[in-house]
């Protein structure tokens, strides 16, 4: 009885124990059938093989050499450094940008701290409104020796003791009627 | 282990290793360059935690399981890409045959090739590592972490598969 082609594959590997090996040599070598398949399995190994193999070589030692260099790369990098150790690298634009913004920011709180202590410096003066302060604001600020105009103040108010709303009640009659 | 032992001892395991992975992803990937970068990929893995294997045999059956999933997974993207592109893939020139013969041996590879591509994965890894890796049941046991006799039964299974697709008579044999 032939054995099963596994085995046949096992034997052609040359994995089969020793006492099983010998039983299925004898075997092979009297049956054309069992031959047959061995001669298959050797066709199937040869067809594989067919391809021409690329230089494993030279392609060992160009590995080899990438390897190395990604290792040594990595066992000789810098020392790990702090946040605030790093240094940072800022384009010029963007640099100019940010000096820009800051003087413009700093200018602002100071025009605004500049007119907020004006208006708290006169407290005789609760009439005085925004537009008042920015004016002594801009007098001091630009030009003293500039003509300067007063401008009165209206601080008078008439009075006609009258009432404002004349009621339309008033010019009608008791039924009603104008 | 201090810098220069490891490198010494890593060094031993590239020059032993090398030449049966190279092989074995070179067959799976069917490109040079590709099976280069997965054995640099997987070498420089295994470098990193070199400390964590206790035996040169622990270091190459795991390296080569590396090996051979990143090759399959290089395979399944060149795949996807083929489809995609319909590239045209690299076919080994043949300089020292001329005529007939050069054109039967380049028809043989193709239908071989296209024959292995069609096998799968599982069929695959074990029947490449024991033709081109030359490994034995056990050291492919071993290294796809399946018993001897799965890795029997596979290669078998393999071999039958590429029987029915390649019939005897027509595929050329050198």
């Amino acid at each position: 009885m032939c054995p099963d082609v596994e085995i046949l594959s096992s034997y052609y590997d040359d994995e089969l124990e020793d006492s099983q090996k010998q039983l299925v040599k004898t075997h092979v070598d009297s049956c054309p059938h069992c031959q047959k398949k061995m001669a298959e399995l050797g066709l199937i190994s040869a067809s594989i093989h067919a391809e021409e193999e690329p230089d494993f070589q030279m392609a060992q030692m160009n590995t080899w050499n990438k390897i190395m260099d990604i290792v040594d790369q990595k066992e000789h990098k810098l020392p790990k450094v702090n946040f605030w150790q790093r240094r940072f690298q800022i384009s010029f634009p963007a640099a100019a940008a940010l000096v820009a913004a800051f003087v413009a920011v700093l200018s602002f709180s100071v025009i605004t701290f500049y007119m907020g202590k004006h208006t708290t410096s006169s407290p005789s003066s609760p009439e005085l409104n925004m537009t008042d302060a920015s004016g002594a604001m801009m007098d001091d600020m630009f030009d003293d020796n500039a003509i300067k105009f007063d401008i009165p103040a209206i601080n008078t108010i008439i009075n006609a003791e009258e009432p404002l709303l004349i009621r339309e009640v008033d010019f009608m009659n008791r039924d009603g009627k104008h | 282990m201090d810098d220069k032992a490891k490198k010494d001892y890593f060094e031993r395991l590239y020059k032993e290793i090398f030449p049966v992975v190279i092989k074995v992803s070179y067959h799976v990937t069917k490109d040079l360059d590709a099976a280069q970068d997965v054995c640099q990929e997987a070498f420089i893995k295994l470098y990193n935690r070199l400390e964590s294997f206790p035996g040169v045999e622990d270091a190459k059956f795991w390296l080569i399981r590396v090996v051979k999933n990143l090759s399959f997974n290089y395979l399944e993207h060149e795949k996807v890409k083929l489809r995609a592109f319909d590239k045209i893939k690299h076919n080994p020139s043949f300089t020292d045959d001329t005529g007939e013969k050069q054109l039967l041996k380049k028809d043989a590879v193709e239908k071989v090739n296209q024959a292995l591509e069609q096998l799968p994965e599982n069929l695959k890894a074990p029947l490449i590592l024991r033709e081109f890796g030359g490994l034995n049941y056990k050291e492919i046991g071993a290294a796809l972490d399946i018993s001897e006799s799965n890795v029997k039964i596979r290669i078998f299974r393999a071999r039958e598969a590429l029987g029915k697709l390649l019939p005897v008579g027509e595929v050329y044999v050198p």
